[in-house]
């Protein structure tokens, strides 16, 4: 998980960078903008994944929003290219499995933001059959098709969070993600979480025990303040 | 093994082997150094254990806990040595809850043993709880029996009735806590305390908890008196691997108000070193007594915990 910890400080600016919307394409950007001139040895390249990512139905302004963020970063054109790749390849992957289960929004701009956030989760070191977990659990647990997506992407960024500062097992960290997808907490909630795992660890709990007391309390309907009793009947005291 | 005891371990066999998961154990020993500004420093050793299983309805967790700790003499003669000091304390705990959609119900014994300044006494305890949850909103009514053997103690009966409910990051908890006590000095008393505890869970690695109220006593000759009881507790984690905890109690009888009973603590802990399922670590607790008279201690030891 050492790698994955490495790359969730990441995740709020990734998210935010998501979310800007883009109306050009990469071959307007390699053509006007001035940062564009390092990368001219990648333009084909580039442009080669921009047409496959437009065969497979999604929205050249994924990778073009890619492509600005790794040219301001100065990245050095050949890793920026195989990161573009990849990239391609992540949103293919996730914009068939939301798609076969009718989980993308008709429109356009919505159906982009789900793919762009999910993309955001993917990156910082989530599995796509775990996102797909997540995505089932928010099913299961009341979500309908237009927000199961979002709530599963709650829910990883939750865990995400938690894990960066107190890391879990993958078995833990799995649980508590899919756990809060599937819960009856209103995803505003999920943020908390945080500071529930700050007062179990600090009462000598470990990461794992508070997650596992979390998990149960989720599964059976329960709230924050029945985690946060869960948790005391197992605090040390000072 | 007796007829009797059989048939509980019995019991408690069948019952964890209702739940649908795998017990979960951890464990926890810890040594230390003491120094108490009135009686000198001590060494401090405890050890602590609980196995739990959760099922998807039932729970089972079994705890117990030991600590001892053993007067030394101040250098330089800072402070008079009181082998009195040392003492020792167990204390073991059997909780069983069951949850049903929204209903929760637990049911828990209690019993410990202590021996503090030459003599031993002991604690006994029955406590329930019993609650309903809807989407946001809480309700429990939670009922205990206690027995203190100790010649400040006694038998006491209690009902907590307490809310719970969320509101932004803040969870409110109304409350009222109802007591009767029969002392062992043969005196008794009867206490009401209503009070509002919250606790706040922002999106940082940081929480606090605070609870005021109004306490109301009244003893079997008619005396009555009353206060307003006040808590705090903080907990937060600065940085990685770095916790800090800290709490502070204190009564403002009334009509006066001036601070009584304080305490406070302030706990500074470092993960030194940790894998999965093991951690070591270092307290560091600063604590303050105004019970009787003001006196601080310093706590520094070490911890292992196997989870």
């Amino acid at each position: 998980m050492s790698l994955l910890r490495a790359r969730l400080l990441l995740v709020p600016l990734l998210l935010a960078a998501a979310s800007l919307a883009a109306g050009q394409g990469t071959r307007d950007w390699f053509e006007r903008d001035p940062e564009a001139a390092a990368y001219a040895g990648i333009r084909s390249g580039v442009e080669a994944l921009s047409l496959r990512a437009q065969g497979e139905g999604l929205p050249e302004s994924l990778l073009l929003r890619r492509l600005v963020e790794g040219a301001a970063k100065r990245a050095e054109p050949e890793r920026l290219l195989l990161a573009l790749s990849e990239e391609t390849e992540r949103l293919v992957a996730l914009k068939k499995a939301l798609g076969g289960r009718g989980l993308l929004p008709r429109d356009p701009a919505k159906a982009e933001g789900i793919l762009a956030e999910g993309s955001v989760i993917l990156r910082a070191g989530v599995g796509l059959p775990l996102l797909l977990s997540a995505v089932d659990a928010s099913q299961s647990g009341g979500a309908g098709p237009d927000a199961s997506a979002a709530r599963a992407y709650a829910a990883l960024g939750a865990a995400i969070s938690v894990n960066a500062r107190f890391p879990l097992g993958e078995a833990a960290f799995r649980a508590l993600a899919l756990a809060l997808a599937g819960s009856s907490l209103p995803e505003g909630r999920f943020g908390a979480f945080v500071a529930v795992f700050a007062r179990g660890r600090a009462s000598g709990l470990a990461a794992d025990r508070i997650a596992e007391v979390s998990v149960a309390v989720l599964d059976a309907g329960g709230s924050l303040d029945r985690v946060e009793k869960e948790l005391e009947r197992r605090m040390r005291k000072p | 093994m007796t007829r009797l005891a059989a048939r509980r371990f019995a019991v408690l066999t069948a019952l964890l082997s209702l739940a649908a998961s795998p017990s979960l154990a951890e464990a926890v020993l810890g040594a230390g150094m003491v120094y108490d500004e009135a009686s000198g420093p001590s060494l401090a050793a405890s050890a602590q254990g609980a196995v739990e299983t959760i099922g998807s309805r039932l729970a089972l967790r079994l705890e117990g806990e030991g600590e001892a700790s053993v007067a030394l003499p101040a250098p330089l003669g800072a402070a008079p040595f009181d082998p009195s000091a040392s003492g020792a304390e167990a204390f073991g705990l059997v909780e069983l809850s069951y949850t049903a959609g929204s209903l929760n119900c637990l049911g828990a014994a209690s019993g410990g043993l202590s021996l503090e300044e030459g003599a031993v006494s002991y604690s006994a305890g029955l406590r329930g709880r019993v609650a309903v949850q809807a989407l946001e909103l809480s309700a429990s009514l939670s009922p205990r029996l206690g027995f203190d053997s100790s010649a400040q103690g006694g038998l006491e009966l209690g009902l907590l009735g307490e809310c719970s409910f969320l509101a932004a990051d803040l969870v409110l908890k109304p409350r009222l806590d109802l007591s009767a006590f029969d002392f062992r000095d043969g005196s008794r008393a009867f206490r009401a305390m209503p009070g509002l505890a919250l606790s706040w869970y922002p999106l940082v690695p940081l929480s606090i908890s605070f609870e005021a109220g109004y306490r109301r006593e009244w003893t079997a000759e008619g005396a009555a008196t009353s206060g307003i009881p006040l808590s705090l507790s903080l907990f937060a984690s600065p940085l990685d691997k770095v916790f800090l905890r800290a709490g502070a109690e204190a009564l403002a009888p009334l009509p006066s108000g001036a601070l009584s009973d304080a305490a406070a603590y302030l706990e500074l802990s470092f993960a030194l070193a940790g894998r999965a399922g093991r951690e070591l670590r270092l307290p560091l607790r600063l604590s303050y007594d105004g019970d009787a008279e003001a006196r601080y201690s310093l706590y520094a030891g070490l911890e292992l915990s196997f989870d």
